[in-house]
């Protein structure tokens, strides 16, 4: 299969296209982007978000309450300006950032090359409008499963026009294609034209981007495969069983465990009153809710389904299992220590850890997502040292899979751009 | 009616209301077996709330996957009581683990001889394996699924030979005298696993020699019969006809003579053969249940689902009620056009994943 093009010159849409010829005249906006203000980009954005609820785009997509909070501009702009050191000018113009002799200047890197994954399709547009509004221009190499969400809301974009910004001159510096993996030749393209790479993906994946060929000057950014898990504390335990269940099974049921913020296992610091098997029932009873009445769970695959089975069975003997017939959710107690195996498909662990600073010792560069329920005094004083070797977010429990800056440890934003500095 | 007495009826000769009536007395006093004696199986029950005392529908027990017997050892019975340990081929590196006490395995081998029959007829045959003897050599009792399988054809045999060398390739000379040795009259049977069969012919498609050696053989009444390793085939997108006439035309056996043969080491003894028709035969010794993939509820009459497989027969472990990996469909009930009765099932494909691996692969924690 040539590679195709799902979005960007509407041309070629859906056609068979030469990659160097699209990757040339992306290159050729990028004065075009350039010359637009970060204040009339977070306009424009601010007006998309405004069309997406207005129009009602936003009840084609899943997830949508995260893209409307992430891009709106009070979000976007903070957001930005924390990165950027304080202020979203920079993008524009040389700043002064408080430093004694210089002016700073944040500068596009160029094209910004994403291979996406399949699995939370509209990550996909977190990570490409990340690059637009750093005045980049981007080419997208979209999964194969899973894409159409991501056009549909591209498309969008050109339908919003500001005093100052024309969305359809915006869509013109994106493009997404369709390659085959077996593509070795057009993959190389991709990368070596790369002035960011940015992968998301598996293990695999992830191995095979990084073995393209890439310029010296090229910047990686890998967003690899992550565990995240869930920690409750016997302070909330004791006054809020039944929010924190119901916030955890909401984190569980979106994106079916598949993102790698979704939590597989929750550790309960028990109280006298509430044991984490009882945690465990309140959990049952809430993903039987989410998936009834909010996120009714979508199909699974056969191998899936057996997977869940045997885990099932293999817990009944050795823990204790609370489900329905179906595989629609599956809650496992257990006081085998560490973290479980990451199966997915709303297969959650629930175990019982007295002392939460043996956390520290599950915690690696792989995990990622640490939700809690504690108290404000548990979070300042054990979050530190539970996060030092491992973990880059530790968001309320409820919020887990909630995009944010930063990601994965990094300020996108910030890695998407050269600093350039000038004598005052 | 006791399972002994079940085991001497003809396997396909009750209707499936009949056999049912038949069968469930007999699950139910060994689910009551297991429960009592298994300590793993009582605690699957009790997960699902099942109530093993109870007048339960057979198709309302809980089941076992294929997958448990790879992490655990489940056993009903004293383990002094265990003559024979089988282990399942295993794509994973752990092979499932099934215990058989003399009961078990006795009542195994007459289901599987009793099956045998009824689809190759109550001759003993010549036995050519498409194995080497190495294969059924067992110095500690316990046996891989090939030489399992091996040896239950033994009981059926008239005489046996292999004709593969220790490395698995064509003892040629070894054929040629066998083959002088056997007459127009002897009755034959080929046997060998799918995948070893296909890799040998494989090689010999445009080589004529092996086909002008079987050609010399003079029996007039020959089967072929091969089992397992559809998923390698699979992998390779061989289908079961593409196999049937590969060998068929090779050996000199008619496409509806080659026999492909389902079972588990899980439930050895009850076994699932081709008809003339192209399906397979559920027998009064088992039941078979396809499960919707999402609801694991019974599917419909022609729906594809996973296959559990239910016998009285396992004793020495909780092997009554098992969840197989394959995906299957009923295609119909004593209504076959091969006139046995029972349910009658294709078996479609080896459960595959399809979900996209992405950022939260979470790999091995």
């Amino acid at each position: 299969m040539k590679p195709k093009l799902l979005f960007g010159d509407r041309r070629y849409i859906g056609q068979d296209v030469n990659l160097e010829q699209i990757i040339s005249d992306l290159k050729e906006k990028r004065n075009f982007i350039h010359s637009i203000s970060v204040n009339d980009l977070l306009d424009y954005f601010d007006n998309v978000v405004r069309y997406w609820q207005e129009s009602k785009a936003l009840d084609k997509v899943f997830f949508s309450k995260n893209l409307v909070d992430f891009f709106k501009r009070s979000n976007l702009e903070s957001s930005l300006k924390l990165a950027l050191r304080g202020d979203v000018r920079v993008l524009d113009t040389f700043c002064d950032l408080g430093e004694s002799k210089f002016l700073y200047h944040a500068q596009p890197r160029g094209l910004i090359v994403q291979w996406l994954a399949g699995n939370v399709p509209i990550l996909g547009l977190f990570s490409i409008l990340t690059s637009t509004i750093t005045k980049n221009v981007c080419i997208a190499k979209a999964s194969s499963k899973g894409y159409h969400d991501l056009i549909f809301m591209l498309e969008t974009l050109s339908r919003v026009k500001t005093k100052k910004v024309d969305g359809s001159k915006i869509s013109e510096t994106i493009a997404v294609v369709l390659i085959d993996n077996s593509d070795r030749e057009s993959h190389e393209i991709l990368s070596k034209n790369a002035d960011v790479r940015v992968a998301w993906g598996g293990e695999e994946a992830i191995k095979i981007i990084e073995g393209l060929p890439k310029t010296s000057y090229c910047e990686d950014i890998i967003f690899g495969p992550k565990y995240s898990y869930a920690a409750v504390d016997n302070e909330i335990l004791s006054v809020g069983l039944t929010s924190i269940a119901r916030s955890l099974a909401v984190d569980v049921s979106v994106f079916d465990q598949y993102a790698c913020s979704s939590p597989h296992t929750v550790f309960v610091q028990e109280t006298k009153k509430v044991s984490a098997i009882q945690f465990a029932k309140e959990l049952a009873k809430q993903l039987e809710f989410v998936n009834s009445r909010l996120l009714p769970k979508g199909r699974v695959d056969p191998a899936k389904a057996y997977e869940i089975i045997s885990l099932r069975n293999e817990y009944a003997i050795s823990g204790q299992v609370l489900c329905p017939r179906s595989t629609d959710w599956t809650v496992i107690y257990t006081k085998d220590k560490g973290l479980a195996h990451g199966s997915s498909s709303r297969v959650v662990v629930v175990k019982p850890l007295n002392d939460l600073t043996k956390l520290r010792q599950f915690n690696d560069r792989q995990k990622q997502t640490l939700g809690v329920a504690m108290s404000k005094k548990n979070k300042l004083s054990l979050l530190d040292e539970i996060t030092l070797y491992g973990i880059d977010r530790c968001p309320d429990i409820g919020y887990m899979t909630f995009y944010e800056s930063p990601w994965d440890g990094m300020f996108v934003f910030d890695r998407l751009v050269r600093w350039i500095t000038m004598h005052k | 009616m006791t399972l002994s007495e079940v085991l001497k009826l003809e396997p396909f000769s009750l209707s499936d209301s009949a056999k049912e009536k038949l069968l469930t007395p007999l699950v139910h006093e060994m689910a009551r077996w297991h429960y009592k004696n298994s300590f793993e199986f009582k605690r699957i029950c009790k997960t699902y709330e099942f109530n093993v005392h109870s007048n339960f529908l057979i198709s309302n027990l809980p089941f076992l996957p294929v997958s448990l017997f790879k992490k655990f050892d489940l056993l009903s019975v004293p383990k002094k009581d265990i003559i024979r340990t089988l282990f399942s081929s295993s794509t994973s590196g752990h092979p499932s683990k099934i215990y058989l006490d003399r009961t078990t395995s006795n009542n195994q081998i007459v289901a599987l001889q009793r099956i045998l029959m009824n689809f190759f007829g109550n001759v003993r045959r010549h036995f050519i394996i498409f194995d080497s003897e190495e294969t059924v050599k067992s110095a500690d009792g316990t046996l891989t699924s090939r030489n399992t399988a091996i040896r239950g054809l033994l009981g059926l045999a008239k005489k046996i030979d292999f004709i593969l060398d220790k490395d698995l390739n064509f003892d040629f000379q070894k054929i040629e005298k066998i083959f002088s040795g056997i007459k127009k009259n002897d009755y034959v049977c080929f046997f060998g696993f799918t995948w070893l069969v296909y890799n040998l012919f494989r090689d010999y498609q445009r080589d004529e020699s092996l086909r002008v050696l079987f050609r010399k053989l003079k029996s007039s009444d020959k089967f072929f019969l091969h089992i397992g390793g559809w998923k390698k085939l699979q992998d390779l997108e061989i289908s079961g006809d593409q196999f049937n006439k590969m060998i068929g035309g090779v050996v000199g056996v008619p496409t509806s003579r080659v026999v492909d043969f389902y079972g588990m080491t899980e439930q050895l003894g009850t076994v699932y053969l081709d008809c003339r028709e192209g399906f397979k035969h559920v027998p009064i010794y088992s039941d078979l249940i396809i499960r919707d993939m999402e609801s694991t509820l019974p599917s419909s009459l022609g729906e594809t689902g996973l296959m559990q497989f239910i016998s009285p027969i396992p004793k020495s472990y909780p092997g009554i009620s098992i969840l197989s990996e394959d995906i299957g469909r009923i295609i119909g009930v004593d209504n076959c056009g091969c006139k046995r009765l029972g349910k009658y099932f294709v078996f479609e494909k080896r459960a595959d994943f399809a979900e996209v691996r992405g950022c939260g692969d979470t790999i091995k924690i």
